[in-house]
C-alpha cells in the first residue's frame, strides 16, 4: 500500500476506505475533446458530447458499470491492489462522498452543519456499522 | 434554480432580494403559503414577472376551491409575462378524485396517470400560454404504489421536468422510490428530469437516499483549453522539464501527439449545447483544462451561459489574461458573495521574485498585473456592492515557493479574497518529486504550514481544506 505523505496532499485514505464512492451520481467532467469522465482523475470516458447528448452519456451503460463498481470500493478495496484503479488513492472527491454518505445515513442536509460536525457524525456512523458486524 | 415561498405578512423585501440575485435564464419557482391573501399573491406575481424571464408560479390543481384552468390568477400570470406554470397535485389513484377535471379527462382517454388529475389535459389547455410542469405530492407510503405508472405517463408524454414532494419525514420509503427510479432507467425513460421539490427542506437527503440519477450531477468540471503561455515548474506539460522530457524521447522535438494535445480546445458549439442541456441540478461548474481556460477565445461566453443559468461558476486560471474592460463585463455576471463567479488564481508565489522562479518565462510585471487586476475587481465591488467577483488565491507548494507561505496568507488577507488555498503538490511524475523540499527543509516546511494556519485564523481568513493541512502535520512523511 502506498504511504501517505506529508507532501502529497493525499489525506483522504481513512475516509474512502470506509464509505462508498458516489462521485458517479454527483459529478462529471468534460474534457477538451468532448469526452466525459465520471471522475476528474479517471481517464476512461463514458461517452463523448460530440456524439451523444447529456442524457445518453449520463445514463450510458458504461456509467452504470462505473457506478456499481464504485458503490463497493470500500468493501472490495480494489484501488489498493489494481493499478488501473490506483488513481483513487489520490481521491479529490472525498468531500462529495462524505456529504453523500452523511445525507444517506445521518439524514440531515450537510449544508446545515459544520464540516467538523459532519465528519464526526460520519466517523461515528461508520464505527456503529462496524460494531454491528 | 431558485425557489421562494411567500408567507402572509412578508414585506416582500426578501423576495425582491432573491429576485435581484436571479440570473436571466435561471428558473425561479414562486409558491404561496396557504395563508397568503389574494392581494399578496398578486403583488408577488407582478414582481416575479417584472424581474425575471424564467419565472414559474406554483399553483395547486384545485386552489381555494377553484380548478387551476379557471383560476383568476392565471390571467394575471399571463399578463405578467411569466412563461412557466407548475401544477401541484396529490398522488392519488382513482377516478373518484377526478372532480372538475373529469370532462377534460374524457377528451384524453388514454391518460393513465395516477394523480387523479388529467395533467395532459391541463397541459394541453395551457399549451399556447405556458410551459406546464407537474409537482406531485404524497403524504403516505401507500401512495407510492402509483408513483411508477405516473412517472411513466409523464415520461411518455414528453414532459421534461417533474418535482416530487414527499410530505412526511419517513425515509423508509426511499427504497421504494429508488426502485421506481431503477425501473424507469431499465425502461430507458431517461429524458425526464425528476427533482425532489425545491420547497423541501431535505431535498438533498432524498436525492442521496434514492440514488436519484434523474436529478443529474451537482458539480461539473469543464475543460475548455489545454493551451497555456506560462511554464510553471510544477506543470507536467508546460514546465521546461516536462517539455524537455517529451522532446528527449522524440528526437529533440515535441511528439505530434503532445503538440495536438496542448493545442486542443473544447469545440464552442458542442460546449454551449451541452451547457444549455444540463439539468437544473447543477449547482457548481469549474472551467479549467490542462492549460489555462482564458486561452479559449470563447471562455467568457461559456461563463456567461453558465452564470445566466444560475450555476456557481469557478475558473481555474493564472489570471494574467485580464483587462479592465473584461473585468467590467464579468462583474455584471457576479453575485453578492464572491462565490457565484469565482476565480481560483494559481498565483504560486507571494512576490514577483518568487513568481519568476516558479514561472521562468514570466517577469515580476506579470505578478504585479495579476495583483492589480484583483484590486480592480475589488474596486468594482466597492462601487457596486451588490456584485463581487470572488477569489481563491492558490499556492501549490514546492521547493521554490514554500518559504512564501506565511507571506502568501498575509497577501490574501490584504487583498480581501474569499479564501487562500495552500496546496501540497500532488506527485504524478519525477518532475514533481524533484521539486519537493528535502532534508532539513521538511521541518521548516511543516513549521510554516502551522504558522500559516495560525495567521489565517488571526486574520479571519478562510483556508481551503484547512482541516487537511492540519491533518497533514500529524501524518508520517514519505
Amino acid at each position: 500500500m502506498k504511504k501517505i505523505g506529508v507532501l502529497t496532499g493525499d489525506f483522504a485514505i481513512d475516509l474512502y476506505q470506509s464509505i462508498p464512492c458516489k462521485v458517479g451520481n454527483k459529478y462529471l467532467r468534460v474534457q477538451v475533446d468532448g469526452g466525459v469522465n465520471p471522475c476528474c482523475v479517471m481517464g476512461t470516458t463514458m461517452g463523448n458530447i460530440a456524439e451523444k447528448d447529456y442524457h445518453e452519456v449520463w445514463f450510458s451503460d458504461s456509467y452504470s458499470v462505473f457506478r456499481e463498481r464504485m458503490e463497493n470500493i470500500h468493501h472490495e478495496k480494489f484501488h489498493l491492489t489494481d493499478p488501473e484503479w490506483a488513481f483513487c488513492q489520490q481521491c479529490p472527491h472525498s468531500e462529495v462522498n462524505l456529504e453523500t454518505y452523511y445525507e444517506s445515513e445521518v439524514e440531515k442536509d450537510p449544508k446545515k452543519v459544520s464540516s467538523e460536525d459532519m465528519r464526526a457524525a460520519v466517523f461515528q456512523k461508520i464505527a456503529e456499522k462496524k460494531g454491528n458486524g | 434554480m431558485k425557489s421562494y415561498l411567500v408567507h402572509e405578512g412578508d414585506n416582500l423585501d426578501a423576495l425582491k432580494s432573491a429576485l435581484s440575485q436571479t440570473m436571466p435564464d435561471e428558473l425561479f419557482l414562486l409558491r404561496f403559503h396557504p395563508g397568503l391573501s389574494d392581494e399578496g399573491r398578486k403583488v408577488a406575481i407582478e414582481l416575479l414577472g417584472k424581474t425575471t424571464r424564467q419565472g414559474c408560479v406554483v399553483l395547486d390543481v384545485m386552489d381555494r376551491g377553484t380548478p387551476v384552468i379557471h383560476h383568476p390568477l392565471i390571467s394575471l400570470i399571463q399578463q405578467a409575462g411569466i412563461p412557466n406554470l407548475c401544477v401541484a397535485m396529490d398522488l392519488n389513484p382513482g377516478p373518484a378524485q377526478m372532480g372538475p377535471f373529469e370532462a377534460l379527462h374524457h377528451k384524453h382517454p388514454r391518460d393513465r396517470s395516477q394523480t387523479g388529475v388529467d395533467f395532459e389535459g391541463i397541459r394541453g389547455y395551457f399549451k399556447d400560454r405556458f410551459q406546464v410542469f407537474p409537482l406531485v405530492k404524497f403524504q403516505e407510503e401507500s401512495q407510492l404504489d402509483v408513483l411508477y405508472p405516473t412517472l411513466m405517463v409523464f415520461a411518455d408524454a414528453g414532459i421534461r421536468w417533474v418535482q416530487l414532494e414527499p410530505l412526511f419525514p419517513n425515509y423508509d420509503v426511499a427504497v421504494k422510490i429508488k426502485n421506481t427510479f431503477k425501473m424507469l432507467r431499465m425502461l430507458q425513460r431517461t429524458k425526464l428530469q425528476i427533482q425532489f421539490s425545491y420547497f423541501l427542506e431535505n431535498r438533498r437527503v432524498w436525492n442521496s437516499k434514492t440514488d436519484n440519477l434523474f436529478s443529474g450531477p451537482i458539480k461539473l468540471d469543464m475543460d475548455v483549453s489545454n493551451t497555456c503561455t506560462h511554464n510553471c515548474t510544477f506543470c507536467t506539460y508546460y514546465s521546461d522539464a516536462g517539455m524537455e522530457e517529451n522532446k528527449k524521447a522524440h528526437g529533440g522535438k515535441l511528439s505530434p501527439d503532445r503538440v495536438k494535445l496542448l493545442a486542443a480546445k473544447l469545440d464552442t458549439d458542442r460546449g454551449m449545447k451541452f451547457l444549455k442541456a444540463l439539468p437544473d441540478s447543477v449547482e457548481f461548474i469549474q472551467f479549467g483544462g490542462i492549460g489555462d481556460p482564458y486561452t479559449h477565445p470563447q471562455i467568457d461566453d461559456f461563463i456567461q451561459v453558465a452564470r445566466n443559468r444560475g450555476f456557481t461558476s469557478s475558473i481555474l486560471t493564472n489570471f494574467s489574461y485580464m483587462d479592465h474592460a473584461r473585468l467590467d463585463r464579468l462583474h455584471r455576471l457576479a453575485g453578492p458573495s464572491g462565490w457565484e463567479l469565482h476565480y481560483v488564481v494559481n498565483l504560486a508565489a507571494s512576490t514577483g521574485e518568487t513568481y519568476v522562479k516558479v514561472r521562468p518565462n514570466q517577469t515580476p510585471a506579470t505578478f504585479e498585473k495579476v495583483i492589480r487586476h484583483i484590486q480592480y475587481a475589488n474596486r468594482l465591488h466597492e462601487a457596486d456592492p451588490t456584485r463581487r467577483i470572488g477569489f481563491t488565491l492558490l499556492l501549490v507548494l514546492n521547493k521554490y515557493n514554500f518559504r512564501d507561505m506565511v507571506h502568501f496568507v498575509s497577501l490574501a488577507g490584504e487583498l480581501g479574497v474569499n479564501q487562500a488555498w495552500i496546496k501540497p503538490m500532488e506527485i504524478h511524475s519525477d518532475i514533481h518529486k524533484e521539486q519537493l523540499p528535502v532534508g532539513s527543509e521538511l521541518e521548516e516546511y511543516k513549521g510554516l504550514v502551522m504558522k500559516s494556519i495560525l495567521l489565517a485564523d488571526r486574520l479571519g481568513l478562510k483556508l481551503h481544506n484547512r482541516h487537511l493541512l492540519q491533518a497533514m502535520l500529524n501524518k508520517e512523511t514519505t
